[in-house]
């Protein structure tokens, strides 16, 4: 579904990618872990389009993504989850949730899929009215993958979504995350939390200083011994 | 008593006119975060629109006064897309030192066109005015305050209510997310210039009715008195404009009636600075906070 | 061969500078300073053209004494400093002799200063300050005063059986000041009084406020000293916030059908001016003629009138001396003048003032003056 070819970019006057190249495919849930400033959300942005990249392709179900303008990629079935949430905080919850959908016209459909939101998320359901800034951290990290699957994505990366939440949220998420996979969408997840990362994804690569130096199934992944020492924390 | 409603009303009459001026402003800002020292000199490219077509092309008021508001639309897009839009990378002081010059250019092509002696507005309004109790209403007021009013409503309405209302609220907020969920930032830049132009050049019939002097520097003291109204309120938020607006005018007329019209201008930017002191960010504005 | 090029070169740019002289000696040349860009520039315009129409008469005739005479014209734009400027380019480069105008009084007032130091014969259409010929015995006007005007105003008023009166004057602009001063002076002895005296500056536009108080003490007039432009908008506001009385100012109001759009609010203003175009005398019928057949209208400004009797008793005192550049023969000349005049009889007084007739006038539905009458001044 996406192939990421010889991706390398600058981040002002860092290097901050080296000819990165890894692939997602249909249903998976690929997963890219790494510590702070390995280049992880470089990766999504560029993939995005955020960041012009310097070399590289970008190739989505089929289609070289590398020139297209940022907001066509929903269109085509392209969604992120941003880090730090991102949510419009000025906005109520059902507006985040509506700018989500911005680019769809199927009124009828957009309607189901946000109440199949607000089934996933009660907590949303019950806080629809209010300003999103008021929200707690983890009611607005479900309102952020709320908000990405009401543009009904065939692709959604997520961009460290268990930041700053609490063990008992966390899991939760995890667990939101594997049944969103199950329902059908494939799952780029970044993350800095490799355990449940890797517990939940098919696939891991391991991403250190803007190169990948490590990557397979994500079962032997969790037991390969430099992985376990530089990022599972288990001596 | 009556000599008091009567200069309160002076105010609020002016204050609308600076209020439906600042949304362009604190619009703008808000999205962009640019102060668009232009704007201002769309006053005095709609009035010279409106001169031009009653004298020179013989239309009737009401099609001059739609042509200014058509080409005042179409110019702030064109503005904002050949200006402002190449350097919304660079540092914020070069898109600021281009508005100053894209409105200087504006007085000066201006001036080598029209001259810059005054000429008077074709436009009046003789409709007789209320006598109510004593206190007397002209139309122009009660129209200038209605259709201000009636506008600003109808903007809130807009920015809260509709699909691309919604848009321009989520890009001023956080323009990089608006763009992963697919809205067109671009065009929605270009929706609130238009709007804020258009607004600009009704805000132009109405001032001009209430003083009908054209000339190349017509925009230059309603648009700071706009802008300071803008930041008074709190800038790049709409309510804010209104409320700066309406503050500025009828403490201006207030000022003017009771103290002194020399020290009139002296006392408005007082109240200006008094206000940011305590509130930095303007009457309305807050400094956002996000949970994380 | 650089260095003999750059002598020849060099040569030549030196002998340049006397070529203007040169010429001078074939025409006489007097400048012209006045306001034609920017607030006033009616007033400008006018006074050029009333100097333009009586140049062309008298070199028709063949000049002063058969020499042709030449006008150079510079715009002062209505800044002091400006005009100064004009003054010792039009003396010092240009090699005129002497100067008609200015125009609106705060340029008048520097320039005569400058014209005084150097004894340069001065002679203004339209100053009207007082002050702009105190102690300068080579600077003379064919206007009449500020105090004057006001000073009959106030008498005009009293005469229509008026008694209570208030005035909207601009506090930091000489001749609306200089005419406000005078003006509230003789209401006193005329026992007129001032129920309200409100002050807005002529650049401002909005005047609402001043007026609403005007409003509110019930006036039976309002005393207007400004200029067209403005008084033009406080009309029009006074209109609005229905205060409806008549107008009353001075000759700086006679520019005002340009500015305003609606013309039937003239009906109500009142204002001593210069001339009027149905005057009957002589000098004006050949003035009226020679103007009409020029510009192809009537003059709309009384200026016009008065600069073209300002250009006639400067080139008429020219003619009477030997030689124009002989500062002291042309101003006793001038002193001594006795004219007929298209604005009236003109002599000098010992200030240097022309001792001559105010014309009340006013305005119809569309804009067009009307005369009422003309005030002639205690002998």
């Amino acid at each position: 579904m996406l192939i990421v070819k010889d991706l390398s970019l600058y981040f002002g006057a860092i290097h901050a990618l080296h000819g990165i190249s890894f692939h997602v495919e249909e249903g998976e849930i690929v997963t890219l872990i790494g510590a702070n400033g390995a280049g992880k959300t470089s990766i999504l942005c560029a993939i995005s389009r955020i960041l012009p990249i310097k070399t590289g392709d970008i190739i989505f179900n089929g289609n070289s993504i590398t020139n297209t303008a940022p907001h066509l990629l929903p269109q085509y079935g392209l969604s992120q989850v941003p880090e730090g949430r991102r949510v419009f905080a000025r906005m109520s919850v059902k507006e985040n949730l509506e700018m989500g959908a911005f680019f769809r016209k199927d009124t009828a459909q957009i309607r189901r899929d946000r109440d199949r939101v607000y089934e996933q998320f009660p907590r949303l359901k019950e806080r629809r009215h209010q300003l999103a800034g008021t929200l707690s951290g983890g009611e607005q990290q479900m309102l952020a993958i709320g908000r990405a699957l009401m543009s009904s994505p065939k692709l959604l990366m997520m961009d460290e979504p268990s930041m700053g939440l609490s063990p008992i949220l966390v899991s939760e998420i995890f667990e939101i995350i594997k049944t969103i996979n199950e329902a059908g969408t494939t799952v780029l997840l970044v993350e800095q939390n490799a355990n449940m990362a890797l517990s939940v994804s098919h696939r891991g690569y391991v991403l250190e200083t803007g190169k990948i130096i490590a990557e397979g199934k994500s079962q032997d992944l969790l037991n390969n011994e430099l992985v376990k020492k530089a990022y599972l924390g288990i001596a | 008593m009556t000599l008091f409603l009567s200069q309160l009303l002076n105010g609020i009459h002016v204050g609308s006119i600076y209020a439906l001026i600042a949304l362009g402003y604190t619009m703008v800002y808000g999205i962009v975060q640019l102060i668009n020292f232009a704007h201002g000199d769309i006053l005095m490219l709609s009035a010279y629109l409106v001169v031009v077509g009653i004298t020179k092309l013989g239309l009737s008021p009401a099609l001059s006064v739609l042509l200014s508001i058509v080409v005042a639309v179409v110019f702030g897009v064109i503005l904002e897309r050949v200006a402002y839009r190449p350097l919304r990378s660079s540092p914020r002081i070069s898109s600021l030192i281009t508005a100053i010059g894209v409105s200087m250019l504006m007085q000066n092509v201006a001036q080598l066109i029209f001259s810059p002696n005054p000429i008077p507005y074709p436009i009046t309004l003789s409709v007789p005015a209320l006598n109510l109790g004593g206190l007397y209403l002209s139309f122009t007021t009660l129209l200038t305050v209605v259709l201000s009013v009636g506008l600003m409503f109808l903007l809130q309405i807009f920015v809260s209510s509709t699909k691309a209302g919604k848009a321009m609220r989520a890009v001023s907020e956080d323009t990089g997310t608006a763009l992963l969920m697919g809205i067109h930032v671009n065009r929605i830049i270009s929706l609130t210039f238009a709007i804020g132009s258009g607004l600009a050049a009704i805000g132009s019939l109405l001032y001009c009715i209430a003083y009908p002097s054209v000339a190349p520097t017509l925009g230059s003291l309603p648009g700071i008195k706009a802008f300071i109204a803008a930041v008074l309120g709190g800038i790049g938020l709409i309510p804010g404009a209104m409320l700066g607006g309406f503050i500025l005018g009828i403490a201006e007329s207030l000022a003017k009636a009771y103290i002194s019209s020399r020290m009139s201008d002296a006392i408005v930017y007082g109240i200006l600075i008094i206000v940011l002191l305590f509130k930095p960010a303007g009457l309305l504005g807050t400094k956002t906070r996000e949970k994380v | 061969m650089k260095k003999f090029v750059a002598i020849i070169l060099s040569c030549v740019m030196m002998l340049s500078i006397f070529i203007p002289t040169a010429t001078a000696e074939e025409n006489i040349k007097v400048g012209f300073i006045g306001v034609l860009t920017g607030r006033g520039s009616q007033y400008g315009e006018g006074v050029k053209k009333g100097i333009e129409v009586y140049v062309d008469l008298i070199n028709e005739q063949g000049g002063i004494n058969g020499v042709p005479v030449k006008v150079i014209y510079e715009d002062s734009q209505g800044d002091a400093s400006k005009g100064v400027l004009a003054a010792q380019k039009l003396i010092g480069l240009d090699g005129c002799v002497a100067i008609l105008g200015p125009v609106i009084t705060p340029v008048c007032k520097a320039v005569a200063e400058y014209c005084n130091d150097e004894g340069i014969p001065m002679i203004t259409a339209s100053g009207t300050d007082y002050e702009i010929t105190t102690g300068r015995p080579s600077v003379f006007r064919t206007c009449f005063l500020d105090p004057f005007q006001a000073t009959v105003i106030a008498q005009y008023i009293a005469a229509q059986g008026i008694t209570k009166v208030a005035a909207l004057y601009d506090q930091g602009n000489p001749y609306s000041k200089g005419l406000y001063d005078a003006f509230k002076a003789e209401c006193e002895n005329q026992g007129v009084e001032i129920l309200a005296t409100e002050s807005g500056s002529g650049d401002d536009v909005d005047f609402k406020a001043q007026l609403t108080n005007i409003k509110n003490a019930v006036p039976e007039a309002v005393f207007l000293p400004y200029y067209g432009e403005a008084a033009a908008l406080i009309l029009t506001q006074a209109n609005e916030i229905g205060l409806d009385v008549k107008y009353y100012g001075g000759d700086g109001i006679s520019n005002i059908v340009k500015a305003i759009t609606d013309k039937s609010l003239l009906t109500n203003m009142v204002y001593t001016d210069h001339f009027s175009n149905s005057e009957t005398n002589e000098q004006a019928l050949t003035f009226l003629a020679a103007y009409r057949k020029k510009f192809g209208q009537e003059p709309d400004i009384s200026f016009i009138a008065t600069a073209y009797d300002a250009a006639r008793v400067l080139f008429d005192a020219m003619g009477k001396v030997e030689d124009p550049s002989d500062y002291e023969a042309v101003t006793a000349a001038i002193k001594a003048t006795d004219l007929e005049c298209v604005t009236g009889r003109i002599t000098f007084d010992e200030h240097n003032d022309p001792i001559k007739s105010v014309f009340f006038t006013t305005f119809n539905a569309e804009g067009k003056q009307i005369f009422i009458e003309s005030f002639a001044p205690a002998q």
